[in-house]
């Protein structure tokens, strides 16, 4: 009887999961057909950041690393992705370098696709270089080596002139990024994401977030899994790197600095820190906010308003629902809200 | 349980900021249709960073965008209607800047873009207001190849001839031979700034002895000094390619580090914050910028009075200044053709010849998007910038120099 139910929540899980996709994207089809074009960008831009929350949830949301590297990973990714997609006919004007033979000579320029998924992968190779000596560390060391590592990629793209253009930044890149692109990343990063935490790879996780040592007594190897969700969170980073840079058409160095780290970092922390929908939902707040205040601000004349309002919106999550909008209130003692998760489920 | 009235309130929220700006939308729409109605206002929308790097120059840009929009509707308007300006604050953020662009030319309707005093900024708006048609003018980013990278108008003169201007004078006129470059590595403007002052100083006969580097946010150039002074036997002056941030502390820096060799800058120097920071070390810095505050021009004089009525305060840096002749120049160019229709005021533009702007005389040369315009020579004397000279550029430097 026990298998049964089982098996059948099991499949009305992906059912359901199948269900709200396609919702999803009638949605985001009758979104496209009817709104200006202000709007869909919106909603475009917050499936890009759909993409880099969610990833950043896996490594500080769900293996306890409190990651402040995630925007070193997204420059990456969009430097890497601009630079290949580069029109041939763009390069002279702009001074960009022209792709060496071995990625297609220099009367190429790659397809959207490709040039995604390899700024993904160099991100996801740095992650795995730089996790090496960086993971051993705990806590605070951790957060504050990755943003060392943030800071690292920003300085690089500032001082490898003839590969970035230094500070002067990429400019004219075409913008590839549209709806379909930014949601169908989305999804895929959500579904990785949620794949993985269901995993014996997910649970090895969450027990390094509750007690290192504890689990290292089950013989769980902490380095081999906090890598793993290090080198994940950053492959998915890249990409949302590349889908930004072919949003905004334009990308600098700094661009890739402090504020789109915290940005992030309060859309996690916001809608929930290790839960699938809390980044989501995060996301969604987050960014809607910034949009609905802008006329407001305008009418006002009160520039940086909307900043405050994060600010207070973050105060007062912290003070009243520190676990995120969607998080769930611990059950106990520490770890006690992750039993349910840890013990219910097998895969 | 909570959860979920948490996002059924969530969703909710969305839904009606969706209606929110689903209905502000299609109501814009319908007033696009009938001529009549857009037509009785003209709307130049703003883009600048009021928060954050920039704001310092994108905010006096913008309170002056604002005194000549009084300015024109208390002289009548422009045929007969009257002018109004949105400003949108894009708070130094790529996706921002995008998606305000996008907003200005599809639910704002604007006749004309003015925005940013800086390249990065105007490269990335411009491409997507020059897909609608519509005018985009830069009040500040001196970047010549803006126009062939973006279609924008300069409203400025560009980096190239303030570079020659100061290096004609260093070298004709003062004499000096030698020279050491320190070049803000962080900073575009500061970038192409240098590499037009070292071609342009080459050209007339001088020789840069070594080039140097900093970052935009440092507070000690100690290391730099230091180099300088081992070296000060074979350097007759030094120009630094700094911005309003940095340059008091730097002069203040290399004059007690012992060094008297004059120190030349650019418009990035023209700043209150020299004087303010540098105390007595300011005295005797030579720097290029776009007009002089202490001018006795009767238009500067009602000018900085209107600013200071409006604003509380006199205006802060030429960028202020040419906030409001990037205005000026829209106006122009609307009466100049005639129309205020976005996609002739392009051809208007061109049209323009001998407008007499604060900032000094603005002519656009036939197929040029960058005017002809003189640059200001000034020394910093007592606290305040005083006028050398306004000159016209003899050499002009390559544009391709500049990446």
């Amino acid at each position: 009887m026990f298998d049964i139910r089982a098996t059948f929540s099991k499949v009305d899980r992906r059912l359901m999961a199948v269900i709200l996709i396609a919702v999803l994207f009638l949605c985001l089809w009758v979104a496209s057909t009817a709104f200006s074009k202000y709007i869909v960008f919106i909603i475009t831009l917050i499936g890009v950041y759909i993409v880099a929350s969610a990833s950043l949830n896996l490594t500080n949301g769900y293996t306890g690393l409190f990651s402040l590297g995630h925007a070193g990973f997204m420059a990456v990714g969009a430097y890497t992705s601009a630079l290949l997609t580069f029109p041939v006919k763009g390069r002279e004007i702009f001074v960009i370098p022209k792709l060496p033979m071995f990625l297609g000579g220099p009367e190429a320029a790659w397809p959207f696709l490709p040039a995604l998924v390899m700024g993904g992968v160099f991100a996801a190779i740095l992650a795995a270089v730089v996790g090496l000596p960086v993971l051993r560390l705990r806590g605070h060391y951790l957060s504050v080596a990755s943003l060392g590592l943030m800071v690292l990629v920003t300085a690089l793209a500032m001082n490898l002139r003839n590969l970035t253009r230094g500070s002067i930044g990429i400019n004219s890149i075409p913008t590839y990024t549209n709806i379909w692109w930014a949601y169908g990343c989305a999804v895929v990063t959500v579904y990785v994401v949620w794949r993985v935490v269901n995993s014996s790879f997910g649970r090895a996780m969450k027990a390094i977030r509750e007690d290192e040592i504890a689990a290292r007594v089950q013989g769980i190897n902490p380095l081999k899994y906090k890598l793993l969700a290090f080198t994940i969170g950053a492959f998915f980073a890249g990409i949302a790197g590349g889908l930004y840079a072919h949003i905004s058409g334009a990308i600098r160095p700094y661009a890739f600095s402090f504020n789109l780290t915290f940005q992030i970092v309060i859309m996690v922390v916001l809608g929930g820190q290790g839960t699938i929908s809390g980044p989501i939902v995060g996301t969604v707040l987050v960014t809607v906010l910034r949009y609905v205040l802008k006329p407001l601000e305008e009418a006002l004349g009160v520039y940086g308003l909307v900043e405050l309002i994060y600010a207070l919106l973050l105060i007062i999550t912290m003070l009243r629902k520190p676990e995120g909008i969607m998080g769930r209130k611990s059950g106990g003692p520490r770890g006690g809200r992750w039993v349910g998760s840890l013990g219910g489920k097998k895969s | 349980m909570k959860r979920v009235t948490l996002l059924v309130l969530l969703i909710a929220f969305v839904c009606a900021a969706g209606m929110l700006f689903a209905s502000g939308a299609p109501t814009a729409e319908k007033e696009a249709k009938p001529a009549a109605v857009k037509e009785d206002v003209i709307k130049i929308g703003v883009l600048m960073n009021l928060t954050g790097p920039w704001a310092s120059i994108d905010g006096p840009a913008w309170n002056s965008v604002q005194l000549a929009v009084k300015d024109i509707n208390d002289a009548g308007g422009i045929l007969g209607k009257k002018v109004d300006a949105i400003c949108i604050d894009t708070k130094a953020d790529e996706a921002e800047t995008v998606s305000a662009a996008v907003r200005l030319c599809e639910t704002e309707n604007v006749n004309a873009v003015i925005g940013y005093c800086d390249t990065h900024w105007v490269l990335t708006a411009a491409p997507i207001v020059r897909e609608y048609g519509i005018p985009f003018i830069t009040p500040g980013a001196t970047h010549p190849r803006i126009p062939e990278r973006s279609g924008a108008w300069l409203a400025c003169f560009s980096d190239a001839a303030q570079a020659s201007i100061v290096a004609e004078y260093a070298y004709k006129e003062k004499g000096l031979r030698t020279v050491s470059v320190w070049i803000d590595n962080a900073c575009d403007f500061s970038v192409a700034c240098c590499a037009f002052f070292e071609d342009a100083f080459k050209h007339f006969g001088g020789k840069v002895v070594y080039e140097d580097y900093f970052e935009t946010d440092w507070t000690d150039y100690s290391a730099l000094v230091t180099r300088l002074k081992s070296r000060q036997n074979e350097t007759d002056f030094v120009y630094v390619g700094a911005i309003p941030g940095n340059i008091g502390i730097i002069v203040k820096q290399i004059r007690e580090g012992g060094i008297t060799m004059p120190i030349y800058s650019e418009d990035g120097a023209d700043t209150p914050l020299l004087a303010e920071v540098a105390g007595r070390h300011a005295e005797g810095v030579i720097i290029t910028s776009h007009m002089t505050l202490e001018s006795k021009e009767p238009n500067v004089v009602k000018y900085i009075k209107g600013y200071n009525a409006m604003h509380g305060k006199n205006p802060e840096n030429a960028f202020a200044a040419l906030g409001y002749d990037a205005t000026m120049l829209v106006a122009e160019a609307i009466k100049k053709i005639g129309s205020a229709e976005p996609k002739k005021i392009s051809a208007g533009l061109s049209l323009i010849k001998e407008l007499k702007g604060v900032t000094g005389t603005i002519s656009y040369p036939a197929g040029m998007q960058v005017p002809n315009k003189t640059v200001a020579l000034l020394e910093s004397k007592g606290g305040k910038f005083l006028l050398i000279k306004n000159a016209a550029p003899v050499y002009m430097p390559p544009k391709e120099i500049a990446k």
